[in-house]
């Protein structure tokens, strides 16, 4: 029995088959010892290596083409580099080169290939290559040619350039002693950049812009970076490491272009490991993945085991109570931490002592850092401004209050808050406002005030019990403020005025062949206006004459282009605030704000009464290093009704559920965690309900809050209210109860 | 107690053409005393405007509070429950509770539990909302 049928034993039990089969199971017999040969030769092994060759009776690894294309950049030989071997190349993802097209580049003009031969410099060599190849593009025009051609062209002349600028980045290095030398003067990269690789660039360029298709926005490898970075190296030439590295780098650059069936790629059995290493841990409910990196493959993490299934039967990561803090006995309603990760605000139930938020610094071990006082009465809502300057609270009463955590705190002996318990933090507020809408009609009914007849309730002012601020530049220290009396008003937190009414101001945005909006028959009388097609597709603007819905939580996605408003009725309504006017363009009056409307371009049938909403942590904080793409237009919603659901909001589909935690009569608030890899909700059983986002299975339920205090005149509750993760700290979050605790909890990776 | 979820009450008169679900309990609109014309109002808590109940459900305007006028509901909404206790009125003994507006705490009026008089037996289960307590919502 040969050497290469023992491994077809081992991999397949079918012996009796394998032994004449070109296969082994569902792989190709080839590949698979031309994989074992390049891997044996990677790992140093290479008499074994040179003996599976011969075994196998010559299953080459790399074509005679290619080994001689990569013994002339080994060595140096660039003036022996031409078309016919670039073309002779073996291309991954594309057929060969035409022979009709391949002999036009092998046919030089006359003049230019005499020029040549007279003078045999590395120059006048490749300026006959790119007089060939602009022979050719004369010729070729994407009418005349398919894209498959074209692609096929263009793999090869990126091939070329790759050449071009290795040839290109050694003329600056100092032990560059290639004969074709001797007329180097300093003036020759700077011709060479100019009248070859220039040109070269700009045929790829072209190539590329009439088959866009291929082109890849991601790509570094690109006409405009590579000249970019040509040029700079021109006036600023940084002497690399070694020449024979540069130039491995170079063959591995053009390997990728080689078809693998000819080449085998670097490290190939290694990247199919890793492959199924993810693929096993993908698979494993109690891995956590750090979004940071995937660290399984870093040497500190836990050791792989190649042998076996790696499967792990405990979480990858901890839950550490790290703090508690206790400074009050009233119920902790809300928890935020400002964007910057520095500040952590509280705000409480009624207190015996009084109204106040508490503002605490993370860094300095959640010392008390301001007091934020002049508050008639509870708040039960709280937002820090993207700059971490402001706090804006939502208290029971309309006033919306305003501070700025960066005046100073002025303790005040004579004031009527000396209840405070740190009165040098005392800070007053900049600025406090009413939602003042118009009032309502039934305002007209006679409200002298009998006193058998019920007093009107001040109904001009709407309360507010959420808010959220714009995050872009242009929509600077402007914010949204959500109205249970139906009404959400864009405000203008520096000028102190309301900018523009949401109610009576929206309209219905309906794509051209699906109906994402809710409604089922359009009136064709109401159709607003349409919009030319576009890359969205052809939307409708229908009016809309529905009664403003009950606010109850907003959200603006990071870009300002969404803005989310959770109603009353079980559904959430999204609204394209992309063409809203900037800052500037209201300035200068741009644009009029009487007649603007708001087009809703989703609304989420929940379905169910919703407590709160909240959209995925700024990815922008996080490490650069993500392996999978950060989501994208999440929303996370907690429903009264012991369920938290996952929607794409653009999509405007259901994407996961979370179930665990009790919710039946409270607003128990949830948040993304954990560089958005994790879904935290509190519960009215005073736990903190934990889940993996994307698998959407319980990880672990924390007891924090489960203590039932209260005195015996006040009423005993016991729920962990809110959670609250810290936007920079990827590992600390914070939970509030019914108890007056605040606990702070670090993640921690075993 | 945290914050309780408060359900609203809405005109059943007005039927504004909303795809809106109504998703809150439909049978409080149930007309205690159907009345043609009738006038809808929402009565809230005159500290948060929480909804309590309604016009509808108004069984009789005819009653003293602890600060004056108040109403006999036959059904409120949004509430806790305070201690239960005995209170001597000017119909006779009751078994009563306080209620208060499940967000602000506070009072807005009491729960007739058990009447000592079977000609008082109607009110039980029923509330009284003090207009000085209450306000009209939107």
């Amino acid at each position: 029995m040969s050497h290469t049928n023992k491994i077809a034993y081992v991999l397949n039990s079918d012996t009796e088959e394998t032994q004449t089969s070109a296969s082994v199971g569902c792989f190709d017999k080839k590949q698979l010892t031309k994989l074992l040969i390049h891997t044996l030769k990677e790992l140093g092994y290479d008499s074994a290596a040179d003996q599976l060759l011969l075994e196998t009776g010559g299953y080459q690894n790399e074509s005679n083409h290619i080994q001689a294309f990569f013994k002339l950049i080994k060595t140096g030989q660039f003036h022996l580099i031409d078309w016919r071997i670039v073309c002779s190349l073996p291309l991954a993802h594309s057929s060969p080169l035409g022979t009709e097209w391949l002999q036009k580049l092998l046919m030089p003009p006359a003049a230019a290939a005499a020029a040549a031969a007279a003078s045999p410099s590395l120059f006048d060599h490749m300026l006959l290559q790119l007089q060939c190849l602009q022979l050719l593009m004369g010729s070729v025009s994407s009418a005349t040619c398919s894209d498959a051609e074209l692609a096929t062209l263009r793999n090869y002349v990126e091939i070329m350039i790759l050449v071009n600028r290795q040839i290109f980045l050694e003329f600056f290095h100092p032990a560059a002693t290639a004969p074709h030398k001797t007329s180097a003067t300093r003036a020759l990269p700077v011709l060479y950049l100019r009248k070859i690789l220039k040109n070269f660039i700009e045929i790829w360029d072209s190539l590329l812009v009439s088959n866009d298709q291929f082109l890849n926005e991601e790509n570094i490898f690109n006409p405009e970076t590579t000249l970019r970075e040509l040029s700079t190296y021109l006036t600023n030439p940084k002497l690399t490491a070694h020449l024979d590295l540069e130039r491995d780098h170079l063959i591995d650059a053009i390997s990728k272009y080689i078809d693998p069936n000819e080449l085998v790629p670097k490290g190939r059995l290694l990247h199919l490991l890793k492959q199924a290493i993810k693929y096993q841990q993908s698979q494993d409910i109690f891995n956590v993945i750090d979004p940071d990196d995937d660290a399984s493959f870093s040497p500190s993490s836990r050791p792989i085991n190649l042998l076996q299934d790696n499967i792990s039967h405990d979480l990858t990561v901890t839950f550490q109570d790290w703090k508690t803090i206790q400074d009050t006995t009233d119920e902790i309603w809300f928890l935020t931490f400002s964007p910057n990760g520095k500040y952590l605000a509280c705000a409480t139930s009624e207190s015996s002592r009084g109204y106040f938020i508490t503002v605490y610094d993370v860094e300095q071990d959640f010392k008390i850092h301001k007091t934020c006082v002049s508050l008639s009465q509870s708040v039960l809502y709280l937002m820090f401004s993207p700059s971490s300057q402001y706090l804006i609270a939502c208290p029971f009463s309309d006033d919306v209050t305003i501070y700025d955590m960066n005046a100073p705190s002025r303790p005040d002996a004579a004031a009527t808050d000396s209840f405070l318990p740190y009165p040098s933090t005392r800070l007053s507020p900049m600025d406090s406002f009413k939602l003042d809408t118009s009032p309502y009609l039934d305002d007209t009914e006679s409200s002298a005030s009998s006193s058998s007849r019920p007093a009107n309730a001040n109904s001009s002012q709407s309360r507010v019990w959420c808010c959220d601020a714009f995050h872009t530049a242009q929509h600077a220290d402007w914010m949204v403020v959500g109205s249970p009396d139906r009404e959400a008003i864009v405000h203008s937190i520096t000028t102190k005025e309301p900018l523009f009414s949401l109610k009576g101001r929206t309209c219905i945005a309906l794509g051209h062949d699906e109906n994402i909006s809710g409604r089922k028959l359009i009136d064709s009388a109401r159709v607003l206006y349409t919009s030319d097609a576009n890359k969205n597709g052809k939307w409708q603007y229908v009016e809309d004459d529905e009664t403003f819905p009950r606010v109850h939580d907003v959200k603006i996605s990071y870009d300002d282009k969404y803005v989310l408003l959770m109603t009353h009725q079980g559904v959430i309504d999204v609204y394209d605030f992309s063409g809203f006017p900037s800052k500037e363009e209201l300035l200068k009056q741009k644009i009029d704000l009487k007649n603007f409307l708001i087009p809703r371009i989703a609304r989420l049938d929940v379905g169910k009464n919703m407590t709160c909403i909240s959209i995925p942590l700024n990815a922008t904080h996080q490490s650069h290093k993500q392996q999978i793409p950060e989501p994208q237009h999440l929303v996370l919603v907690s429903l009264q009704d012991n369920e938290l659901q996952m929607w794409d909001y653009k999509e405007n589909i259901l994407i996961q559920k979370y179930f665990g935690q009790k919710q039946q009569h409270f607003i128990i608030r949830s948040c993304f965690a954990y560089g958005n890899r994790l879904v935290m909700s509190g519960s009215e059983d005073g736990k903190i309900y934990i889940w993996d986002r994307i698998r959407g299975n319980l990880i672990s339920v924390l007891s924090g809050h489960s203590t039932i205090m209260g005195s015996s005149t006040k009423p005993v509750g016991k729920n962990c209210n809110v959670v609250a993760s810290n936007p920079v700290d990827k590992e600390m979050f914070v939970s509030g109860g019914d108890d007056g605790k605040i606990k702070i909890w670090k993640i921690s990776r075993n | 107690m945290g914050l309780r979820y408060s359900i609203y009450i809405e005109n059943p008169l007005s039927s504004p053409s909303s795809s809106y679900k109504s998703i809150n309990d439909p049978l409080f609109h149930s007309q205690h005393r159907p009345q043609k014309n009738a006038c809808f109002i929402t009565y809230g808590c005159r500290h948060c405007k929480t909804h309590l109940s309604s016009s509808f459900q108004i069984i009789s305007r005819d009653y003293r509070g602890r600060t004056g006028t108040a109403y006999l509901m036959n059904k409120v909404v949004n509430v806790v429950e305070g201690k239960v206790e005995q209170r001597r009125m000017l119909t006779g003994d009751y078994l009563v509770c306080d209620i208060l507006c499940h967000w602000c705490k506070r009072n807005v009026g009491w729960k007739y539990l058990q009447s000592s008089n079977d000609d008082q037996q109607y009110k039980e289960g029923k509330f009284i909302l003090e207009l000085k307590n209450i306000c009209k919502c939107t």
